[in-house]
C-alpha cells in the first residue's frame, strides 16, 4: 500500500491508509538529546520505554523524550535538520534522520511500493539549495525499499487540504524551518518557493529578546500560547505574538512578490494553511487579516479553516503528510489501471 | 489595388527626390558651388536639393501609408508637411536674390525646417505602427497555422505530467548512500517496541478527485480549458476507433486465411 512521508525540520511523519476509511499516521519528533552513557542510565531509559541508541561511551535519546529530557537537565537538544534541510552543523544529522524514517516508515509490504516524500521548494531568502536535502532524504526511504517520489510540501497542502476547490488555490505549509508556498491551479502548480523562516526563527527571536532558552520557548509556544488574548509587557506570550505576526507579515509580502512575477489565471483562489506551527490558537484569523490588508494580485476567495483538534486528520501538523499520501495513492491507482487492461487483453489473445 | 498604386507612386517619387537631391550634388560640384557663387547657381542648387529631400520623405510616407483611423492623421500630416517644406523651397527661390534678408530668412526657413519635420516624424511613426502591427500578425498566424490538435494534446500532457510525476525540477541523479560507518547500537525500545501509530477515520476522496483533475475531466468555467479537454476526448475518441477499425480488419483476415 502507497505511504506519504513528511520529512519535517521538526516532525517525521508517515502517512499510510488504514483498515475501512481510515488513516495511519506514525509521528516522531525530529531532534535528539546526547547523554553519558552508564548502566543507570540504560535501565532507567529501558524501563521508561524511551527510544534511544547508544554509541561508546554517549547516548542519544530519540524523538519526543529527547525534548523531555532536554527541559529537565536543561541541555540543548540536537536537531538533524536546520531551516528545512539536513543541518551542516550536525555531524551525526544523516544517521538519525535514517533511523527515524526506517522507524516511521517500516518495511515496505512488497518491493517497490510508492512512498511520496515531501521536501521544500527553493528558498527565496535565502542561498541554501535543496537539492542534496531531496536526493538525500529519497535516497534513505529507497535503502528501505520503496519506489521514491518527491513533491514539494506546499503542493501536498494543496492536494490535503484543497480537494474541494479542484486543487487550486494556494498551499502554504508554515513549518519549524521554513515556510512552503505553492500556488497551483488544477493541481498543477503555477508559482512554488519557500522562505528559510518558520517556528524555529520565532523561537530563536523570542529566546534572543526576552533571554530564556530555546527550548523553554518552544514548549510555551505549543502548550501555552493563543492569539486575541491580552499579554503582559515582558511576557513571552507577548513576544510570541509579536514575532508570529513578522512572520504572516514577511510571508504574505514574499508571496505578493512572487504573484506579481506570473500571470496566475483569472479565478478565486482559496488559501489552504498547514504545518506545525501554523497551530497556535488564533493564528488563522491573523492570518486572514493580514491576507485581507495585503491586497494581493489574485482573487482570495477564503482562508480555508481545519478542523483543527488534535485526533483529526486534518490537523494541520498531519496534512503535509496526507497530501503526500493522496498523490502516492493516486499515482498507485494510475499505476493499477494499465495493469488491470493489460490482464484482459492477454486473456483474449490467449 | 489602391495600396499598390500608393506603393508604386510613392516609390516613384521616393526615386525622383533621390535623383533631384544627387543631381543637385552634382550640380554643385560642377559649377564649383561656394559663398560668392552666382545666386542662380546657389538657387538652383539648393532649390532642388530641398525639393529632392522633400520628394524623397514624401515618397517614403506614401510607401508607408497607414489604414484608418490613423490613416486619416497621417495623411494630413504627410500633406501638410510636403506643402510647407515646398513653399519654403519657393520662397527661398523667390526671395533669395531680392529679400533674403530677416526676417524673411527665418520665415522661409521655418516653413521648411517644419515640413521637413512633419514629414521625417510621420514616416518614423508610420514605421513604427507597421512594425506592430506586423509582429501581431505574426503572432496570430502562428496560433493559428502551426498548433495543431496533436501538439495541444501534448502540451496539455507534458503539464499535467511534470506538475504531478518525477517533476522537473528534480534531479534525475539517484544518490546511493553507502552503509554508514557509525554503528550504533539501538536501545531495548527500538528493537523490540513497534512505532506507535494513530487511526484516524478519513475516507480520503481527494484520491478520486486529484486522478480527474490530473486526466482532465474536471469540469471549469473556463472556455480555453473546456474547449482543449474537448478537443483532447474527440482526439482519443478518434484514435480508439481507428485502433478498433485496424483489430477488426486484423480479425477478419485471420478469420479468412483460416477458412482458406
Amino acid at each position: 500500500m502507497a505511504k506519504g512521508l513528511d520529512v519535517g525540520t521538526m516532525n517525521i511523519i508517515c502517512a499510510e491508509k488504514g483498515k475501512g476509511d481510515s488513516i495511519t499516521f506514525a509521528q516522531q519528533r525530529n531532534a535528539f538529546l546526547k547523554m553519558e552513557a552508564g548502566d543507570l542510565a540504560q535501565n532507567m531509559l529501558d524501563s521508561a520505554k524511551i527510544l534511544y541508541t547508544q554509541k561508546d561511551e554517549t547516548i542519544n535519546v530519540l524523538g519526543e523524550d529527547a525534548f523531555k529530557f532536554s527541559n529537565v537537565f536543561n541541555k540543548p537538544i540536537r536537531r538533524p535538520m536546520k531551516q528545512g534541510i539536513i543541518s551542516p552543523d550536525e555531524k551525526e544529522s544523516i544517521p538519525m534522520i535514517k533511523l527515524i524514517i526506517e522507524r516511521v516508515l517500516g518495511k515496505p509490504e512488497k518491493e517497490g511500493e510508492i512512498v511520496y516524500i515531501s521536501v521544500p521548494a527553493s528558498p527565496v531568502d535565502s542561498k541554501v539549495n535543496v537539492l542534496y536535502h531531496s536526493k538525500t532524504v529519497e535516497a534513505l526511504a529507497k535503502r528501505v525499499g520503496y519506489q521514491t517520489n518527491l513533491i514539494d510540501e506546499g503542493l501536498a497542502v494543496v492536494f490535503s487540504e484543497l480537494g474541494d476547490f479542484n486543487f487550486t488555490g494556494i498551499g502554504i505549509s508554515v513549518g519549524a524551518g521554513m515556510t512552503n508556498i505553492t500556488v497551483a491551479y488544477l493541481a498543477t502548480p503555477i508559482v512554488s518557493f519557500s522562505i528559510a523562516r518558520g517556528g524555529d526563527w520565532i523561537d530563536e527571536q523570542v529566546s534572543s529578546a526576552t533571554g530564556v532558552p530555546n527550548e523553554r520557548v518552544t514548549a510555551i509556544k505549543e502548550t501555552d500560547f493563543s492569539f486575541n488574548s491580552d499579554y503582559e509587557i515582558g511576557s513571552i506570550q507577548g513576544a510570541l505574538a509579536l514575532y508570529y505576526d513578522a512572520l504572516i507579515t514577511y510571508i504574505i509580502a514574499n508571496l505578493k512578490k512572487k504573484l506579481l512575477e506570473v500571470a496566475p489565471p483569472d479565478v478565486e483562489f482559496p488559501i489552504a494553511v498547514a504545518g506545525g506551527s501554523s497551530r497556535a490558537r488564533g493564528f488563522l484569523d491573523v492570518f486572514e487579516k493580514r491576507i485581507s490588508e495585503a491586497n494581493l494580485p489574485i482573487n482570495v476567495s477564503k482562508v480555508k479553516r481545519n478542523r483543527s483538534t488534535t485526533a483529526d486528520s486534518k490537523d494541520p501538523i498531519y496534512s503535509i503528510a496526507r497530501g503526500c499520501l493522496i498523490a502516492a495513492l493516486t499515482r498507485e491507482d494510475a499505476e493499477a489501471v494499465p495493469a488491470a487492461e493489460e490482464k484482459p487483453q492477454k486473456a483474449v489473445t490467449a | 489595388m489602391e495600396s499598390k498604386f500608393r506603393y508604386y507612386f510613392g516609390s516613384m517619387v521616393f526615386l525622383s527626390g533621390l535623383i533631384l537631391s544627387i543631381g543637385a550634388i552634382a550640380f554643385a560640384i560642377m559649377v564649383h558651388l561656394r559663398r560668392t557663387s552666382d545666386p542662380s547657381e546657389i538657387i538652383t542648387t539648393y532649390g532642388f536639393l530641398g525639393v529632392g529631400l522633400s520628394f524623397t520623405l514624401f515618397g517614403i510616407n506614401l510607401m508607408m501609408s497607414q489604414r484608418r483611423p490613423y490613416g486619416l492623421y497621417s495623411s494630413g500630416v504627410m500633406i501638410t508637411g510636403f506643402l510647407f517644406s515646398i513653399i519654403g523651397v519657393g520662397s527661398f527661390a523667390m526671395t533669395y536674390t531680392s529679400n533674403w534678408v530677416y526676417p524673411t530668412v527665418s520665415y522661409v526657413s521655418f516653413a521648411y525646417a517644419s515640413g521637413i519635420c512633419l514629414l521625417s516624424g510621420n514616416a518614423f511613426g508610420n514605421a513604427v505602427l507597421k512594425l506592430i502591427e506586423e509582429r501581431s500578425v505574426q503572432l496570430h498566424e502562428n496560433a493559428a497555422c502551426h498548433y495543431t490538435t496533436e501538439d495541444i494534446e501534448k502540451e496539455v500532457e507534458e503539464t499535467l505530467n511534470k506538475s504531478f510525476s518525477d517533476g522537473s525540477r528534480f534531479s534525475a541523479f539517484n544518490l546511493d548512500i553507502k552503509e554508514d560507518e557509525t554503528v550504533f547500537v539501538h536501545g531495548k525500545t527500538l528493537k523490540e517496541s513497534p512505532q506507535d501509530r494513530i487511526e484516524i477515520k478519513d475516507s480520503i476522496r481527494e484520491v478520486e478527485s486529484l486522478q480527474s483533475a490530473i486526466n482532465g475531466k474536471v469540469k471549469v468555467n473556463d472556455y480555453a480549458i473546456d474547449l482543449t479537454t474537448k478537443m483532447l476526448s474527440a482526439t482519443m475518441k478518434q484514435q480508439t476507433e481507428e485502433q478498433n477499425k485496424k483489430m477488426s480488419n486484423k480479425l477478419k483476415m485471420k478469420l479468412n486465411s483460416m477458412r482458406r
